[in-house]
């Protein structure tokens, strides 16, 4: 058995391949993860120790909850002598850290690290314990000095004795640079991605921490017994001071790490396993179709003896070679994709430190997994058809594997099925995540074996129904954002699997309304698009190309090198999109142009995908509960019927080559759909995506013109890392100008203060709440403006209906140092997405966080003072913080709308692997197809069909095969992403937007991919030699 | 129909071709200098033992396939002067084909295997003279079913339909009734012999069937890539007994 396994795959190299190519592109982006996940949680792991691993003993005011950096109550000097009063205490070192000083540098460039924070520190005299080291210069001594980092030295224009402006929390300032620093490490910077300012703990304490104190203090011990030490410490501290061990505080920086760094590499793993189901989806189609063509040959093996447990192991034997040599080559190339992804990150200061790659153990057991785990799996089930080949299959012309229908057991099937029902409840009632999910797959496995039995003609849609069940579910139950949003998941999850169920019959009638018209034009226009695109790119390339080589002759130097490489790679790039564009408006030629069909046909789709627009927002008012659009399906729904009505009554013959492309598209259809199916997935996620970022854009934009209302805005610069916030002295600044009417200041915590009426923490923000009426509304329901004191609060609706609050109510409220605040309801308001659910006054504010900063502030002017004017006042002193974006309403907008649309190139772009596979997969199965049809080929080439022709005739194939998918992913994504929308929170998305001309544009894109998926399966159908293919068979 | 008069035009000929399959020790001359002619008009059939060469011939006449050593002519073209798209043009355009089995694309109905040369070609085909041929093989009721639905002997029809459709030069027909019951082969035939008669057609068919060959004008035999003998009128007992000797 063995030796036949090696035998097709020696012989048909190509094929084998083929198969590999899938799961090895599956493997590398996991095994990629891994790597560069694992050496990033090395790294800042590394930090960790570095940070406190030298720290024997700390006090700090106790924190309950609440971020530290913020909510930290400084200590003062009073602790200082305390701690000196104890016997054995060494090296008693206070110490400031705090986010948000900012060097400028000579060329008037504020050093914001694209990632990570800004730092600023006081310098350490006392401790025995260097955790600073001067590279260059001296440390700071005196209210006029700052050292740097030595990367944010390196980073900006910046020379050692020259004067600079610092922008602190208490305002910017000019300081005489008197040296720089490496950090934690006296033989190089340890910082990664941070950027470091130091002063002297005096100016620190000034500039940094408003005077109030510091936010801890180190100190040693000396002599035998450090614990005992440590106990007559703990002695003397006052209430809500608290001493902590220097592993303790490893500890603390290092969950903190790995919670950052553990959300970063679900969120790569989440790409990874999409990537991973469409490659298992491409696996069992090519599986399939394998064994469909290899039937005759395994019916021999049945007749000249084989049992069909061998036939089944000789197939599984082949799937596990394909497993295990993509799993070899995927996690080569894995690791290549790892180091890839550090130097991109890298390029944003961002990412493990040096050339630390490590290779865990764990990493080639999950690339194992993947590779072998998802061949096997996929193949499992043709495998086991294979069995049921007859012997008499050998002999038979037109032998197919037959479809097992199990027998109806009505009793079986009932148990079965509620048990599933209840299997999901447990998971939805449960309402974590892995449990909705987990259990909820169970289920739908078990209800699709439970239905089968029960009522078999209906098990084909019993895992459709099942998802459109969760979806319903996700939609009526509030269970939370995350399992509402983990039901939508799983919803999506089994309709894909519905669908591909159903998707064979889909695949005739729809493949048979693709293959049309519209088509043609569609490729016809967008090939010439992407001709035109590629025409210009290869030229580009060239100019690179040429550029490089004129590099490398006049300054040759790895620079250089990689230069020309990397234009090198460029110029075939661009070629293909050439190519590919090029193809695509030969085979629009495929249908031959006739006036009178194209006119009609042209007339017809623009009745057709309009009313189509119509019927689709009618579905997406039903989901989101509009109810007033919902019209628009009976309006759109007859146009649509007699659109499909007219298009077969479209005059003129269609050619022969394009019926045939279309008739092969549908004469398999559980192939066609199979192959579809992959795309459908990659497209369905970016169509999510999509509607998600589109409302959400919309939602942002509805909120700034309705109920935002203030002239400017001031916010932090900076996209990916935290946003820095900045000196509260700019507002005081700002508000003494002429131009300007008054100014509002916004504060905001996670986790300030705790409600003492049912013991929760809460977030909240803070602001000038009578000035801010005047600059934003968050629709007050009811609001008292005689109540606005230190002591107001304003509500959101939800939780004043749930607590029986109304104007007036009181109710009291700890902060994290355990003190105590009465507060009055002011105000309740029913849009959350201005100041989340709560806010307070911001005198309040300032008494209980002395050293918070503004976030954000909005300016009102005077009447009569127009844009240009206010911009110059406002700049005589924003000009002195280059961090900030001083912008008008518009200006604002269109900056956080142009941020959404980067967040979704990223997400596309990982996407995009899976779309890839999927092409892949097209390929595959088109290749897989023409060779099958060898012998029809050659007849047609016969009786004459050229070479070109029939080139067209299998792009067309592609390009039909390709739209199917992307009709049915578009349509599911803009569902997924319909109900997504809906059941995300209020205050982050409320308006349902569509973005129908983006999700045009993928359904285009997907057309023309088809056509470059079907470029290396249309050449080698065309360059068949007719004879042998005749002969064939 | 008796004579063959100097007044028939030919319409392919065959002159001195050689075809060669491989080199040196394991060189095969499938064709060794074969000269024939086909005159328009005419029914001829080619036979010959397995491995005569008779396929060979047939395939480079139609353009198929390519000769080693000298030229095979349809009408006045010379078949080694054309390019691989003139000879799928030649094809489509004057040549007519029926092979064995596989005659139809099975995703086609049956009057769309019909016109699918022309189609390809982008010409209307002409619907008078398409009825007449639909209605001389009695596949009239048939039209818009697919291949799959209909049976063997209907099929060969329709792929004799096909040859006829876009009116040739020539018919070429590879055994087309070699996978026939002798009820549905004997029917095909005589559609061959009525294309001859009524419509003027030239065909030429290789078999190695006596009783099929004897429904040509003129059979001609070849043996180890040469032409050996011919027969004009022949009965299926000339053909039988010329058969016996070449064995």
């Amino acid at each position: 058995m063995f030796k036949l396994i090696r035998r097709n795959i020696s012989g048909k190299p190509f094929r084998f391949l083929l198969t590999c190519s899938a799961v090895t592109l599956a493997v590398m982006f996991t095994v990629g993860v891994f790597v560069f996940t694992d050496s990033l949680r090395a790294t800042f792991g590394n930090i960790a120790e570095d940070i406190a691993g030298d720290t024997e003993y700390a006090v700090r005011s106790t924190v309950d909850f609440g971020q530290r950096e913020l909510v930290g109550v400084p200590l003062d000097d009073n602790i200082v002598e305390l701690l000196n009063g104890v016997d054995g205490v060494v090296g008693v070192q206070p110490q400031i850290v705090k986010v948000g000083s900012v060097p400028v540098d000579a060329d008037g460039d504020a050093q914001v690290p694209t990632t990570g924070p800004n730092l600023g520190v006081n310098w350490p005299d006392q401790s025995s314990i260097p955790s600073l080291f001067i590279q260059q210069g001296r440390p700071p001594q005196g209210p006029g000095e700052f050292t740097l980092d030595s990367d944010a030295f390196a980073a900006g224009k910046f020379t050692v004795g020259e004067t600079y402006q610092v922008i602190n929390p208490a305002g910017p300032g000019e300081f005489e640079l008197v040296g720089t620093f490496f950090w934690a490490s006296p033989d190089e910077n340890a910082l990664a991605g941070a950027k470091l300012v130091a002063f002297d703990t005096a100016t620190a304490r000034e500039v940094i921490n408003l005077g109030t104190g510091y936010d801890q203090i180190t100190f040693e011990t000396r002599g035998s017994d450090p614990e005992a030490i440590a106990e007559a410490v703990a002695g003397v501290l006052p209430e809500g001071v608290e001493l902590v061990t220097g592993e303790q505080l490893v500890e603390e920086q290092t969950e903190e790490f790995e919670g950052f760094i553990g959300d970063f590499q679900t969120f790569l793993l989440v790409f990874a396993s999409i990537i991973l189901a469409v490659s298992a989806f491409v696996i069992f189609n090519v599986f399939t179709i394998l064994i469909g063509q290899r039937i005759r040959e395994l019916g021999l093996l049945r007749a000249i003896g084989a049992s069909g447990r061998q036939v089944t192991s000789a197939l599984l034997g082949e799937a596990l070679l394909v497993g295990v040599f993509a799993t070899i080559a995927g996690t080569g190339l894995g690791i290549g994709f790892g180091v890839g992804l550090r130097w991109l990150l890298g390029q944003f200061d961002f990412g493990p430190s040096g050339n630390q790659l490590l290779l865990e153990p764990s990493t080639f057991v999950w690339g194992a997994v993947v590779g072998v785990g998802v061949t096997m799996a996929s193949a499992v089930a043709p495998a086991l058809r294979a069995r049921r080949i007859s012997p008499m299959a050998a002999l038979r012309e037109d032998a197919r594997l037959s479809r097992h229908v199990p027998e109806a057991n009505l009793v079986l099937g009932a148990l079965v099925t509620l048990a599933s029902w209840i299997v999901a409840a447990i998971g939805i009632a449960n309402g974590d995540w892995k449990l909705i999910i987990g259990l909820g797959l169970a289920a739908a496995v078990g209800n699709a074996f439970g239905l089968r039995r029960l009522v078999p003609k209906l098990g084909r849609y019993s895992t459709l129904g099942f998802g459109l069940v969760m979806l319903l579910l996700a939609l009526l139950l509030d269970l939370g954002i995350v399992a509402d949003l983990s039901l939508v998941g799983l919803a999506a999850l089994a309709i894909f699997l519905g669908v591909n169920n159903i998707s064979p019959i889909l695949a005739r009638p729809l493949s048979n309304y693709i293959g049309r018209w519209p088509l043609a034009i569609l490729l016809g226009v967008t090939g010439a698009a992407t001709a035109l695109a590629g025409g210009l790119a290869t030229l580009g390339a060239l100019y690179l190309v040429v550029r490089s080589l004129i590099n490398l002759v006049s300054d040759f130097d790895g620079a250089a090198v990689v230069g020309l490489a990397g234009s090198s790679v460029l110029v075939p790039l661009a070629l293909l999109v050439l190519v590919v564009g090029l193809r695509g408006v030969d085979t629009a030629f495929i249908m031959g142009w006739k006036f009178r069909s194209v006119a009609a046909s042209v007339v017809l789709f623009i009745f057709g995908a309009g009313s189509a627009v119509m019927v689709l927002y009618g579905l997406v008012a039903v989901v989101s509960t509009d109810w007033d659009s919902v019209v628009l399906i009976p309006m759109g729904a007859p146009v649509l019927a007699l659109v499909f009505w007219l298009s077969r009554k479209l005059p003129g013959r269609l050619k022969s080559n394009a019926r045939m492309a279309r008739e092969n598209a549908g004469r398999n259809p559980r192939r066609t759909a199979a192959a579809a199916a992959a795309l459908m997935i990659g497209l369905a996620l970016v169509s999510t995506a999509s509607v998600v970022a589109a409302s959400f854009k919309a939602t942002f934009a509805d909120l700034l013109e309705e109920s935002v209302t203030s002239d400017w805005f001031i916010s932090p610069r900076g996209q990916i890392g935290p946003n820095t916030p900045f000196s509260p002295n700019l507002a005081d600044d700002l508000e003494r100008l002429d131009e300007v009417e008054n100014v509002v200041r916004y504060r905001f915590a996670s986790e300030a203060y705790r409600t003492l009426f049912d013991d929760a923490v809460r977030d909240s923000s803070a602001t000038d709440m009578a000035t801010s009426l005047s600059h934003l509304d968050p629709d007050f329901v009811a609001l008292d403006e005689s109540l606005l004191n230190r002591n107001a609060i304003w509500i959101h609706e939800d939780m004043a209906e749930d607590n029986n609050f109304g104007l007036g109510s009181r109710f009291d409220i700890e902060f994290p140092d355990l003190s105590v605040e009465t507060v009055t309801v002011a105000g309740v308001f029913s849009d959350s997405s201005l100041f989340g659910n709560r806010v307070i006054s911001l005198e309040m504010w300032e008494d209980q966080f002395p050293t918070s900063q503004d976030q954000f502030i909005s300016v009102n002017v005077r009447s009569g003072i127009d844009e240009e004017r206010a911009r110059a006042a406002l700049a005589t002193y924003t000009d002195s913080y280059p961090t900030l974006n001083v912008e008008t309403q518009d200006e604002f907008q269109d900056r956080q709308a142009s941020q959404i649309d980067q967040a979704l190139i990223v997400i596309n772009v990982l996407v995009g692997v899976s779309v890839l596979i999927a092409l892949l997969g097209i390929a595959i199965t088109l290749a897989l197809s023409v060779f099958e049809r060898t012998r029809e080929l050659g007849l047609v080439r016969a009786v004459g069909m050229t070479t070109k022709q029939m080139l067209r005739m299998v792009l067309f194939e592609g390009a039909i095969i390709a739209g199917f998918g992307g009709v049915l992913g578009i349509l599911l994504g803009t569902l997924f992403g319909s109900v997504a929308v809906t059941v995300l929170p209020a205050d982050f998305i409320s308006a349902l937007e569509i973005p129908v001309s983006n999700l045009l544009l993928y359904l285009v894109a997907a057309a023309i991919a088809g056509i470059a998926a079907a470029i290396v399966p249309a050449r080698r159908a065309a360059r068949l030699n007719v004879l042998d293919a005749i002969a064939q068979g | 129909m008796s004579d063959a008069t100097v007044t028939l035009t030919t319409a392919a000929r065959a002159v001195g071709a050689t075809k060669i399959y491989g080199e040196g020790d394991t060189e095969v001359r499938a064709l060794d200098g074969v000269d024939a002619h086909f005159e328009q008009a005419r029914f001829t059939a080619i036979m010959g033992p397995s491995g005569s060469g008779k396929s060979t011939l047939m395939h480079c006449l139609a353009g198929l396939d390519t000769l080693s050593g000298g030229q095979v002519f349809i009408g006045h073209t010379d078949l080694s002067t054309l390019s691989e798209r003139d000879l799928t043009l030649l094809r489509r355009d004057k040549v007519g084909f029926v092979f064995q089995a596989f005659n139809l694309v099975p995703t086609l109905t049956a009057v769309e295997n019909i016109t699918l040369p022309m189609d390809l070609a982008g010409t209307e085909p002409d619907q008078a003279w398409l009825n007449q041929v639909i209605s001389t093989v009695g596949m009239q009721h048939r039209m818009n079913h697919l291949p799959s639905e209909l049976s063997g002997g209907q099929q060969q029809r329709v792929a004799v339909s096909r040859a006829l459709a876009s009116r040739p030069e020539i018919i070429f027909a590879d055994e087309p009734t070699g996978n026939l019951d002798s009820t549905s082969g004997n029917e095909i035939l005589h559609f061959m012999r009525d294309a001859v008669d009524d419509l003027g057609q030239t065909i030429v068919m290789v078999t190695h069937d006596p009783q099929a060959a004897a429904f040509a004008d003129r059979v001609i035999f070849l043996a180890d890539g040469k032409v050996v003998d011919e027969l004009l009128d022949p009965t299926a007992e000339q053909v039988l007994d010329e058969m016996k000797k070449l064995h």
